[in-house]
């Protein structure tokens, strides 16, 4: 694949806090305008790979790049062009839903009347409108998943990092950021994305990497993550527990029922 | 017979829990202390140091500190005081770290959903204050027993400092209604409300803070006593004064009443634990509320004047958040209270001294409690700027904000108000002292200068040190940080004001009058581009990769 295709290009990237190695010797390619999938268990380096991806922490080594920009030395660039959803979203709370909208999209830059078609389209998709008047302590977990959302989504990003994007969402929101995420696929936007629950995953991504303890496992498309298991019929849940060696469940689920 | 409803055990490990919430809240590095000082037992240990320490000092040497004063007499006023002092500083105090919590703590204490009885919870709340207050008390109350000793009147001194306790614990019970109420009041007067909520909430804390700062200062604390024994006889009907009435009643020698009040006042207390509990009880979990800032109405993006001035739109947006914030955390009110409280305290001796200042030095001096309100709200503004952020900081982080929009914004935030503050302040001291155009130039440069030297050493020191943690509170800056900034602002301001009085006393013999003003606003370009530096610096190391 040549560097122009690649939107996010990592090179032996490692990355440890303390004695933890969080990340270990990680190669990556992921190809402009498709949708990549992080999977793994809890600590497995899933955010901090994205971390650095954004520019949020610094590898101890290797090379990041995204649309050929390097992560290191130009972090500002990168973050003009993507937009992030946290793992655990901060927001300011004393804020209304739609002054922080507005806060976002002027960081951003966006003239007025873009501003208000954006944030009047994704407050309507999102159900918000009639709530985005009042102050953001008052949302609910899955309300302020949305506001983090849509503050992602407001600059029209060339790349979007999502942690964890559907953590709170009810069904109707869920469905909405699945069918964007295919979208903005079509518009040539890149996706990342980690998430815990396979189906999604399935049904979402062109390519999965399969993380645990800080290494990539496996990386494919979901038909090429089954053949290279050898387990074609099997569900990609079954696959994980099986790469990431934790499918003796069964005797953990007797021991605690006990 | 019916068992007790209460699990002592618990009670002491939550109290301890509770206890250590505050004092691990000071940790702003949220490392474990390790050892003795893990334990809230310390505060017990140095309670029991203090006590003697303090009592062994005050009877040796109270006389000493006191020179003057008729020391039996005040001892006797303090005695009477002590419990309904008690119980204002538990409420005080209570209060205090109501305010300072953060908003979002409230609905997320778990005590709400484990099987904790309200009974339990009271006590241990009550416990958890005891504990946090012991070094403190262990001073106070050590010191008036010592007093006690001095002027003989040990009995009097035991007899106060045992109701000074019941009294503090009135107050605590009167915090956990107070907290039980709000929880149900707020809830359903800011779903009512709206706009109006963010302005009453905010005149409510500010009225709250400006009075707490009054009541801590030592002037207005006696003058307060004054006014308390002279009243104190005719408020039998007020029940938080039956603990004083019972030691005056002592006094007195009417031991009637002394049995009467301390059966009264014990019957209050447990009334109060009563209704504590039922409250508890009954608002057990806080109702979850949203204010709703204005109604739905069609969205019209508003570029501001801010724009005009010459702000990009980030920098723009950055300083309409911070000014949001200003007007609607309560964390934020005492910065606002503060200044207020300062320029309150100097007003009450203001005009008995201004008929007595004879030279226009002495005159100008007169307005320090308005200017350092001014010079306080700035610095501690650009102070807290960078930690007040919490943990939405990582807002800051993932947005394309380059390190010098968010100092200019940040700076803007501070400045916008206390330059026009300043303005007023120094418009009012030209009208009242009249001072000839070289010192009002003189004036005018000086203070100026010190309002741009306590910003940017504020945000030099706050970006350094700055505390993002916001539970169990939000402190915004590291307890290093604050002694750091007031030690560099100190020395600056000391710096800035010295030529203009090398001049006024002719220390240095004479020099021309408008040298000062160059020398002043010389060193103030200095000292504000040596702390952008050390902004910018600080917010790279903070805001790029780590």
């Amino acid at each position: 694949m040549s560097e122009t295709q690649s939107a996010v290009k990592l090179e032996k990237v490692s990355k440890s806090f303390g004695n933890i190695q969080a990340v270990k010797n990680l190669d990556l390619q992921i190809k402009a305008g498709t949708v990549f999938g992080f999977l793994g268990p809890n600590g497995s380096g899933k955010s901090t790979t994205m971390k650095m991806i954004m520019g949020l922490l610094k590898a101890d080594s290797g090379a990041l790049n995204v649309y050929g920009v390097d992560v290191s030395r130009n972090p500002w660039e990168v973050k003009k062009i993507v937009g992030y959803v946290p793992e655990s979203p901060r927001l300011y709370e004393f804020l209304t839903g739609l002054e922080y909208l507005d806060f976002i999209a002027d960081v951003y830059g966006l003239d007025a009347a873009t501003k208000k078609t954006r944030i009047e389209e994704y407050l309507d998709a999102f159900d918000l409108e009639n709530r985005e008047n009042e102050m953001i302590s008052g949302y609910s977990h899955g309300m302020k998943q949305k506001i983090v959302i849509i503050a992602a989504l407001l600059h029209k990003p060339k790349l979007l990092i999502l942690d964890e994007p559907l953590s709170g969402l009810d069904p109707k929101s869920a469905r909405i950021v699945k069918d964007l995420i295919h979208k903005l696929t079509r518009d040539d936007v890149t996706t990342i994305m980690s998430n815990h629950v396979l189906e999604i995953a399935d049904a979402v991504c062109d390519k999965i990497a399969i993380m645990y303890q800080g290494s990539k496992l496996a990386e494919g498309k979901p038909a090429e993550l089954r053949k290279e298991a050898q387990m074609p019929d099997s569900t990609l849940e079954e696959i994980f527990l099986k790469l990431t060696g934790t499918n003796d469940i069964k005797e953990i689920v007797e021991a605690l029922g006990k | 017979m019916r068992k007790i409803p209460l699990n002592f055990k618990l009670v002491l490990h939550m109290a301890k829990i509770l206890a250590l919430s505050s004092v691990r809240a000071k940790r702003a590095t949220g490392s474990v202390p390790t050892g003795f000082a893990k334990s809230p037992k310390i505060n017990i240990l140095v309670f029991s140091v203090a006590f003697p320490a303090a009592a062994l000092f005050a009877s040796n040497f109270a006389g000493v500190f006191l020179k003057g004063l008729d020391l039996s007499m005040f001892f006797l006023q303090i005695a009477i005081f002590i419990p309904s002092l008690m119980t204002l500083a538990s409420v005080m105090y209570g209060l205090l770290f109501e305010f300072s919590q953060s908003s979002s703590v409230g609905s997320a204490d778990i005590i709400n959903w484990l099987p904790i009885k309200a009974i339990e919870f009271v006590f241990a709340s009550v416990l958890s204050m005891t504990y946090f207050l012991a070094p403190l008390l262990g001073v106070f109350f050590g010191a008036t027993f010592g007093i006690s000793v001095s002027v003989n009147m040990m009995d009097v001194g035991l007899l106060s400092l045992l109701f000074g306790v019941l009294g503090m614990f009135v107050g605590a019970f009167l915090i956990e209604i107070i907290r039980a109420i709000t929880n149900r009041v707020s809830a359903s007067f800011y779903k009512r409300s709206g706009r109006t909520t963010v302005a009453i909430r905010m005149v409510l804390f500010l009225t709250f803070m400006v009075a707490f700062i009054l009541v801590s200062n030592g002037n207005f604390l006696f003058a307060i006593l004054q006014q308390f024994m002279g009243g104190i006889g005719n408020a039998w009907f007020i029940p938080i004064l039956w603990p004083s009435l019972a030691v005056m009643s002592y006094l007195a020698a009417e031991h009637l009443q002394v049995l009467l009040y301390t059966a009264s006042s014990m019957g209050f207390a447990i009334v109060l634990l009563w209704a504590s509990v039922k409250l508890r009880e009954k608002y057990w979990v806080p109702a979850p509320f949203s204010i709703k800032l204005k109604s739905s109405e069609e969205y019209t993006p508003k570029r501001g004047f801010l724009g005009s001035l010459g702000f990009t739109a980030a920098e723009a947006a950055l300083i309409r958040k911070d000014l949001r914030g200003l007007t609607r955390r309560k964390e934020m009110i005492v910065w606002i209270a503060l200044p207020l409280a300062m320029s309150l305290i100097s007003l009450f001796s203001f005009q008995s001294s201004w008929a007595t200042a004879s030279t226009t030095i002495d005159k100008l001096a007169l307005f320090w409690g308005p200017l350092m309100g001014v010079f306080m709200f700035a610095f501690y503004m650009t102070l807290t700027g960078i930690g007040q952020e919490g943990g939405a900081f990582l807002n800051l982080r993932v947005i394309p904000l380059k390190e010098k929009e968010i100092i200019r914004s940040k700076l803007a935030t501070a400045l916008s108000p206390s330059f026009c503050a300043l303005v007023a302040v120094t418009a009012f001291i030209q009208v009242l002292v009249q001072l000839r155009l070289e010192a009002l130039i003189v004036v005018i440069v000086t203070l100026f200068a010190v309002l741009f030297e306590c910003t940017f050493v504020g945000l030099a020191v706050g970006s350094r040190f700055p505390d993002f943690n916001e539970v169990p509170r939000a402190r915004f800056i590291e307890q290093k940080g604050i002694w750091l900034g007031m030690l560099l602002i100190a020395a600056c301001i000391g710096f800035t004001f010295a030529p203009p009085f090398l001049y006024s006393y002719h220390i240095f013999g004479y020099f021309p009058l408008l040298v000062a003003p160059v020398i002043s606003a010389t060193a103030c370009i200095l000292i504000c581009y040596m702390c952008y530096l050390a902004t910018l610096n600080s917010l790279q190391k903070l805001t790029r990769q780590s």
